[in-house]
């Protein structure tokens, strides 16, 4: 009996840049080069039924969280129309945008891969020498296209992002500092899938029957976010605080030290939340009024509080659940 | 020559026999075949090499030289393996029995079925002569396939001469046998080679 062929939604929002010569000419700028850069990979056919859904182009800005909310609303709106999504994204802000869809959509039943080109559409513009060029060899999309269809036909059910040769869950992920095949790494439990000969999906990431999709899009972009890291920039916090956000988020090396200044600058009547994100693990807050983030990756941090301050404003509620494992999107500690 | 065989794992009861034979087939051939097992894959490929394969995030089909499938189990690996095999230009050999859908997969490619796929149905008794036909995408005549017939005179110097006795005494091999053999590997880690001869014989 004939099996019948998977149904894969393509969606676009950049990062498609096929090859590193003529990277303009290889790419999808506008909606009508979709049908002309597909025939440049007709292997891709041979694997499923694909459906393109354009959102962005090569040369449109920096996909936002609008863009990210108009995605997650035409996966939830279209989901039983196709067995997964793959998603080409510009790879600067892909992290962010694959996290915002993780607490978008919850329950999800089917693949949401990420995936896309690390050539950037100037090279074929500046005079590019052949040396840089080889540097670019091998990090277009097609290969990451394939495997990424793949992912999206057989699992898991879930955001991941594709890359190289390694599938990660999209909010426990990092991006590597190296101009490298896999651009993305993540903790070993959240390594989806690595690829040899074929596909091996990690047991523990076996899909599991869910409930039916929650879509949530409902998000507060008004963030700041201050960088504590090198310095106490205190003028700047200071600066932020009379902005008056939803929500900070500073980030240091240093929670004690971040803690202390934090008491004599902010009022007890300030009632925004305000996240210390540290890459110390285990650090001890001893103070209710701040919200400890340790065990999350920055870009997660990010999304996730955007989308608890769409949900409430209130700072309690915030803090709980910012605790909680909405989307796999914790860290987990060594045993 | 590396070649990676794959047959899906679906209905495996029915076509273990058959995927024995194509692997005994290609081997026969003098060809390095090999498949997954129960336990994992035994490669040709060595453990340090696909590991500095995976660190670098490299697809490892990059480094074998050819692909053969046992199409006849729907699998959407096929697929998958197919589609790697045109982007990389992998000589690839589809071997199918009656009733499979692989033709019906190919047509999706539309007229552009490039020259390095063979898709073929087959039956035991003619396995020997498809490989062969497969063996001709790899621009190597079957009949002459590493039989070395050829006969080579080549002078050397003393030092080559004490290296290779010092190198072949109390082994099993004859200085010859040496040679061919570091030729052999050299040929088979020339990438630029493999790529030339197969473009050579899709013109």
């Amino acid at each position: 009996m004939p099996t019948p062929r998977k149904k894969i939604g393509l969606i676009i929002l950049g990062g498609t840049v096929l090859s590193e010569e003529s990277s303009d000419k290889n790419a999808v700028i506008v909606k009508n080069d979709i049908k002309p850069w597909l025939a440049k990979m007709p292997e891709i056919n041979i694997m499923a039924d694909i459906e393109p859904i354009f959102i962005l182009g090569e040369k449109d800005n920096e996909p936002d969280l609008n863009h990210w909310i108009k995605l997650g609303k035409i996966i939830a709106g279209r989901l039983n129309e196709f067995d997964g999504f793959v998603v080409t994204h510009h790879v600067h802000s892909l992290l962010p945008g694959a996290c915002a869809l993780s607490f978008m959509l919850q329950n999800l039943s089917r693949p949401v891969v990420f995936t896309g080109s690390q050539i950037p559409l100037m090279l074929s513009k500046k005079n590019i020498n052949k040396k840089i060029l080889k540097k670019y060899k091998g990090l277009g999309i097609k290969a990451n296209l394939i495997n990424a269809l793949q992912i999206a036909i057989q699992g898991p059910s879930e955001v991941s992002i594709m890359f190289g040769n390694k599938l990660v869950r999209a909010n426990q992920a990092h991006i590597t500092k190296n101009l490298s095949l896999n651009l993305f790494d993540a903790p070993a439990k959240a390594v989806l899938a690595t690829i040899d000969f074929g596909i091996k999906i990690s047991e523990h990431n076996q899909t599991e029957k869910k409930d039916a999709l929650i879509l949530n899009a409902n998000f507060d972009d008004n963030v700041s976010v201050v960088d504590f890291n090198s310095e106490q920039n205190v003028d700047y916090l200071k600066w932020v605080l009379e902005k008056k956000p939803s929500g900070i988020i500073i980030q240091t090396h240093n929670p004690e030290s971040a803690l202390e200044l934090l008491d004599k600058l902010i009022p007890d009547s300030y009632d925004m939340p305000i996240l210390i994100y540290t890459d110390i693990p285990y650090a001890n807050s001893g103070n209710a009024s701040y919200i400890l983030i340790d065990r999350m990756t920055f870009e997660a941090t990010l999304m996730k509080l955007k989308w608890a301050l769409g949900q409430t404003k209130n700072r309690k509620k915030i803090a709980v659940l910012m605790k909680e494992n909405i989307a796999s999107e914790l860290l987990e500690g060594e045993e | 020559m590396k070649i990676y065989f794959f047959g899906p794992t679906t209905e495996i009861s029915n076509y273990n026999n058959a995927y024995q034979q194509i692997l005994e087939q290609l081997t026969k051939a003098g060809l390095q075949a090999f498949s997954k097992t129960e336990s994992g894959y035994v490669t040709p490929i060595s453990e340090e090499k696909m590991a500095e394969i995976q660190a670098a995030g490299e697809s490892v089909l990059n480094h074998v030289d050819g692909i053969v499938i046992e199409a006849t189990a729907p699998d959407s690996e096929v697929g998958y393996l197919l589609a790697h095999a045109i982007l990389q230009k992998k000589p690839t050999l589809c071997l199918y029995q009656k009733g499979a859908q692989i033709k019906k997969t190919l047509s999706h490619l539309g007229q552009n079925i490039p020259p390095f796929i063979i898709a073929k149905p087959y039956q035991k008794s003619d396995l020997e002569a498809i490989i062969a036909e497969y063996i001709n995408l790899f621009g190597i005549d079957p009949e002459y396939n590493d039989v070395p017939n050829i006969k080579f005179t080549l002078r050397i110097s003393q030092k080559i001469s004490h290296y290779l006795h010092w190198k072949t005494h109390n082994t099993k091999k004859t200085k010859a046998d040496f040679l061919r053999e570091m030729i052999q590997e050299i040929i088979e880690n020339d990438d630029k080679y493999k790529k030339y001869i197969v473009s050579h014989k899709n013109k």
